[in-house]
């Protein structure tokens, strides 16, 4: 009976201080909105963390560069969603595959990887979107696989 | 004495609470109190680690990411100080096989990703631990641990156990002085 008043007790203790410490934490966030965690579920990973997914089949690898970067070189496999403008369907096509999505640009300063994992995430998508942290160019560097375009 | 008495003598000992038990009392507190202090101060980061198990739904993540930090802060010190120590441990053992199962259930749907296991991304170091059998492993074994503390009738160098044999030593006084 003790055991159970202790528990409550220390289980009441620690919820109180836990809210407490959130209230005056300048990032404490409860009551968060839904939204805002959503649009963080974008997860950055390393180019060899992505070839591990690539390597197990597990991932649908999307470029988000212009289609004539994309035919420039990308990764062996990737399908070609430009960030910038997302033909229409793709996004809805990739989502409905049953893999997961790794989205890569040309670096950790493109933008066009975070927008468009951004954008996949706005369609309703409820999984984790991977955006390869420094993008295409690490993925090269190391020598994993490449397709380009026959000239 | 026989070999296999003494080790019967020792795991008995063991049981009912010798210095072996207090080691593993005090270090699994320090654990649990370093875990949960290196989540606290980004609730964020750690609501993120727990989206990404995908057990606990969205909405509730961001108050699991406000109170386990805090819960786990407070039983590490607790058990650390020897204070209400068989709750404490039983908490912890609750909350380890909550973490062994949520690691079990990931492997199974056959994901990978960082454990984000005792916050030690916040303070920048970075094992890269993905999510995997040895983690369900491990995570039984502090269960273990904790299992043991609290099964333990005494606990040497406890808060506890210096306020109870202060208590006799005056009971001993108040009858025979």
């Amino acid at each position: 009976m003790r055991l159970l008043k202790d528990i409550a007790v220390i289980l009441v203790a620690a919820a109180a201080a836990g809210l407490a410490i959130n209230l005056f934490h300048p990032r404490g966030f409860v009551p968060v909105s839904r939204q805002e965690l959503a649009l963080k579920r974008v997860v950055p990973v390393s180019a060899a963390e992505a070839k591990i997914k690539y390597d197990a089949g597990m991932a649908l690898f999307i470029d988000a560069r212009e289609k004539a970067e994309y035919d420039d070189g990308h990764i062996a496999g990737a399908g070609s969603v430009p960030a910038s403008a997302p033909p229409a369907g793709a996004i809805a096509a990739a989502m409905a595959r049953p893999l997961e999505l790794v989205v890569y640009c040309d670096g950790a300063a493109c933008g066009a990887a975070e927008k468009l994992a951004r954008a996949i995430i706005g369609r309703g998508y409820g999984r984790t979107v991977y955006v390869i942290r420094d993008g295409f160019p690490a993925w090269e560097e190391r020598g994993y696989p490449v397709e380009r375009k026959e000239k | 004495m026989s070999g296999e008495s003494m080790i019967r003598k020792g795991v008995n000992s063991t049981l009912y609470g010798n210095r072996l038990t207090a080691v593993i009392r005090i270090a699994l507190g320090l654990l649990l109190a370093a875990s949960g202090a290196l989540k606290l101060p980004d609730p964020v980061q750690f609501a993120q680690v727990i989206m990404r198990y995908d057990i606990i739904p969205a909405d509730l993540a961001p108050y699991a990411a406000v109170l386990v930090p805090a819960l786990e802060t407070l039983l590490g010190l607790l058990l650390l100080v020897g204070y209400r120590v068989r709750a404490a441990a039983l908490i912890a053992l609750a909350i380890m096989l909550a973490f062994g199962a949520f690691i079990a259930v990931n492997v199974a749907r056959g994901r990978s990703f960082d454990c984000g296991c005792f916050g030690l991304g916040s303070i920048g170091i970075d094992f890269g631990e993905t999510v995997s059998a040895w983690l369900v492993v491990r995570d039984l074994l502090f269960a273990a641990g904790f299992a043991l503390v609290a099964r333990a009738q005494r606990h040497l160098y406890s808060l506890e156990y210096v306020v109870e044999r202060t208590r006799l030593k005056n009971l001993e006084k108040v009858k025979y002085e």
